[in-house]
């Protein structure tokens, strides 16, 4: 059975999802960490920077 | 496999100054750890805490002058290390010692969760603010990771809320400093950035090589105007050294003048003979070859020439001064050999030179070709240097203003370039700061939103349960509808509300009397415990009920009796004799109970334990002991069948004389059950394997045991010479007949009469397998809730 912890990380990580602020790689890479305590202020920075920074190579990618 | 705890050893632990052993029957739903004040209740408690928990128990709550909760676990006088707490359970034994780090527990891992709950932790609970009262639900309402990330989370938000102002504020302060550049320059274009833009993107390559090329010209100059001016002061201090000779050579002739019989070369000569005499010590003369006395004319040598001191030092200052113009001389080439060096570095320079203040100088080169090569030093090319020197000096001036101006120029652009990039990444910056702020900060919303919305959720499901259990112990009183919720603007802070007297919204600590918040308080902890049990927990139960009426009693007793069925084991502490005398007088689900009694505590014995019997028990063993105690027996046996007619009495609502004191006899209380009442008075017994569920009559059972009353009056109470008349038969006949009564009545499940009403025509046992006919007195008006007593 999951821990409460655990429960609440799931649901808030499906949020994520639906509203599409995070990749799904970055989501996973998010899951243990979230529910243990383990994410510092730059890890999540880092999270949505790492997706930014994809983003912008998928673009540049794309045009090219 | 469940956890369940068999027994727990104590020694050296709190009030157990000696070793103690409680045992435990995991066949009983409830055990009740029953003592008056000061037996050991809490150190019981406490032990279950120290081994299951690594907590200090009660201690915790206590002031302690500042001293360490674990520095009082030992028993009075005890040395600590000698401290032990064993707890044999179904999951494995577990022993736990006090060492300066604190609670060692061996195995560490997999002793029974044990949820305590205090009297304090009921005070605190409800009395506190509502940041302390969240601190008391903490443990079981957060959940710590989410709580640690989310603080990094708002972390990061706030970074970058920093990140974004700074971004913004360096981007409007370059802005500024191009606005007021642009004033500056007459506000030229459309706006200050459009300038800027236009502005940066000009070359000044052409400007900067102008400005190098000047800088050359000027270092040039400055080089050669140094050099000029050290020849100017080596020339002077050479003519100063000239003079000085001149002066000493006038005074040298002077001093000459005034001694005939010296002159600067005698003085020599005679030097020149002293140290040749002096030295060679020659018999002859070299010079005139006569015989000569050395020593004799070294003296007459020396006598001469002291009698030319002032010469010599005429002669002295001439040499010195002579050496110091020569010095000075070799000083003035140097000198001059610089300064023409420079010069034809400065003509070299400007030579080629196309600038226009170099051009309107209109330098005639030819005229200076010896100083385009390298110089040779002469008088000539002094002079050169010194022609040009004066032509072109005029230039130099100017050029340093252009030099300036330009330099001017091209800081300012550099300075609009520099402002224009800090404009631009600055932008760019708290664009991207402003997309990860925004995104952080809608992801915060969110995961504030889930873990408000987990805490939410069980502290409804936690107010439907304490509704639940609440209405359980109080109902029709008005009270209840307890409600616990989170301030939606305030981090860690629970509220609680519920209805009193049908009003809603009202604070229980400010309307509810002490037993109903004792009893809510304990309607939390068992809704919370419930909600998140698991196979591990147990509860443990420190004498929260203090004084409360026997209705409530009964009914808390009855809800506890409920509930123990989502737990492992239920222990409860208690100093409330008459929770006790309910099991002693099957008042409660006696065999479903293990009641565990504590004697007197002292010193030396410390926690003492104390074998606990139902009356019913406890009047089949005096019957059934050899060496027979008629007189006890006889008196054991009159108070149970007291205690049954009591209870049928007053089910019934039978007639029974008044007396002032409100005191009945035996013979009332038999006389109160008449023949209307004994003829449908039946109790139906659970079903034989095979067989219907029996009924068995009450009457001939209340007949026959007070038929024999008299026994108990002349034998067990009084003095009384019939009692001489009886004998054992009679008296063990006595207590059997009570006996019957009892076993007839009392369920052999549970343990309890049957008090409860399930349905509109009898009575039940606790556990419903024994049912008491009928409901009320034939012919009465059926009764309400409040006959469950």
């Amino acid at each position: 059975m999951d821990t409460p912890d655990e429960q609440v990380a799931k649901k808030i990580l499906q949020r994520f999802r639906e509203e599409s602020l995070l990749s799904e790689e970055s989501i996973k890479k998010l899951g243990q960490s979230l529910c243990k305590g383990e994410l510092r202020a730059e890890d999540w920075r880092l999270v949505v920077e790492t997706d930014r920074f994809r983003k912008e190579d998928n673009d540049a990618g794309k045009s090219q | 496999m469940p956890a369940k705890v068999n027994k727990i050893r104590l020694a050296g632990f709190r009030g157990a100054t000696g070793s103690v052993e409680i045992c435990f029957d995991t066949t009983k739903s409830v055990a009740l750890v029953f003592g008056e004040n000061g037996t050991g209740k809490s150190t019981i408690a406490d032990a279950f805490d120290f081994v299951c928990n690594r907590g200090f128990g009660s201690l915790e709550d206590r002031s302690l002058s500042g001293q360490p909760a674990k520095s009082h676990l030992s028993a009075l006088g005890q040395d600590p290390r000698n401290l032990r707490v064993f707890l044999s359970t179904s999951m494995g034994d577990f022993s736990a010692s006090l060492t300066k780090g604190g609670p060692a527990i061996s195995p560490p891992n997999g002793c029974p969760d044990a949820r305590i709950l205090r009297r304090s932790n009921i005070l605190r609970l409800l009395n506190a603010q509502p940041k302390q009262r969240f601190d008391e639900l903490k443990s079981f309402v957060t959940v710590p990771g989410i709580d640690k990330s989310e603080n990094a989370l708002r972390e990061a938000c706030r970074t970058s809320e920093e990140g974004l102002n700074e971004a913004v504020r360096a981007c409007t302060q370059a802005k500024g400093e191009l606005e007021r550049l642009w004033v500056a320059e007459g506000s030229p274009g459309e706006d200050a950035l459009q300038w800027a833009n236009a502005e940066a993107g000009k070359h000044i390559a052409a400007l900067e090589s102008l400005v190098d090329a000047v800088e050359g010209i000027d270092d040039a100059f400055d080089d050669a105007g140094k050099d000029f001016m050290s020849l100017e002061i080596a020339l002077d201090e050479l003519s100063a050294a000239r003079i000085d000779q001149t002066r000493a050579q006038e005074e040298q002739g002077r001093i000459e003048a005034k001694e005939p019989k010296g002159d600067e070369a005698i003085l020599k000569l005679l030097r020149d003979a002293r140290t040749l005499i002096a030295g060679r010590r020659p018999s002859d003369c070299p010079v005139c070859e006569q015989r000569i006395e050395t020593d004799n004319l070294v003296a007459r040598l020396d006598t001469r020439m002291s009698e030319m001191t002032e010469l010599s030092t005429a002669m002295t200052t001439v040499s010195k001064v002579k050496r110091n113009v020569e010095s000075k001389e070799v000083v003035v080439a140097q000198r001059r050999k610089d300064m023409l060096q420079q010069v034809s570095e400065l003509a070299k320079i400007l030579r080629p030179c196309s600038l226009s203040e170099v051009r309107t100088l209109n330098i005639s080169w030819p005229e200076f070709q010896e100083l385009l090569i390298t110089p040779d030093v002469t008088e000539k090319l002094e002079n050169k240097a010194r022609e040009f020197w004066k032509m072109a000096k005029p230039c130099w001036t100017p050029l340093r203003e252009r030099m300036e101006t330009d330099r001017k120029s091209i800081h300012q652009r550099n300075a609009i370039k520099g402002h224009l990039e800090t404009h631009t990444e600055q932008l760019k910056l708290s664009r991207e700061y402003h997309a990860l702020a925004q995104k952080l900060q809608r992801m915060l919303e969110i995961v504030s939103e889930e873990r408000k919305g987990y805490v939410e959720g069980i502290l409804d499901a936690i107010s439907v349960e304490v509704e639940r259990l609440y209405t359980a112990l109080h109902p029709g009183e008005g009270i209840g509808k307890i409600r616990f919720y989170l301030k939606r603007t305030t981090i860690g802070s629970l509220e609680i509300d519920g209805h009193f007297q049908n009003v809603p919204g009202v604070l229980p600590q400010a309307y509810y009397s002490e037993s109903h918040l004792d009893t809510l308080g304990i309607c939390v902890f068992l809704a919370l415990a419930k909600h998140f049990r698991t196979e591990d927990t147990i509860v443990v139960l420190d004498d929260v009920v203090t004084s409360v009426d026997g209705p409530h009693l009964d009914r808390f007793v009855a809800l506890l009796h409920s509930e123990a069925k989502h737990f492992n084991q239920v222990i409860v502490m208690t100093h409330y004799r008459p929770w006790r005398d309910r099991y002693r007088w099957a008042k409660g689900p006696a065999a479903k109970t293990q009641v565990i009694e504590l004697g007197p505590w002292t010193l030396q014995s410390g926690l003492q334990t104390v074998h606990f019997l139902t009356a019913i028990e406890e009047l089949k063993k005096a019957v059934e002991k050899r060496e027979f105690d008629r007189q006890a027996v006889a008196s054991k046996a009159g108070i149970v069948l007291e205690s049954m007619l009591d209870f049928i009495t007053i089910r019934y609502r039978c007639s029974v004389p008044r007396n002032a004191r409100n005191e009945y006899t035996l013979g009332d209380l038999a006389s109160g059950v008449d023949s209307k009442l004994s003829k449908v008075l039946c109790c139906r017994k659970p079903p034989r394997p095979g067989l219907a569920k029996s009924d068995v009559s009450i009457k001939s059972l209340i007949d026959s045991a007070t038929e024999a009353q008299w026994v108990r009056n002349c034998v067990g109470c009084h003095f009384h010479e019939l009692g001489s008349e009886v004998s054992d038969t009679d008296v063990r006949g006595f207590a059997q007949s009570v006996l019957a009564l009892a076993d007839a009545m009392i369920c052999e499940s549970c343990g309890a009469l049957p008090a409860r009403r399930p349905s509109g025509s009898y009575w039940q046992c606790t556990c419903g397998e024994l049912e008491l006919h009928p409901l009320v007195y034939p012919g009465a008006e059926p009764g309400t809730i409040a006959d469950e007593i």
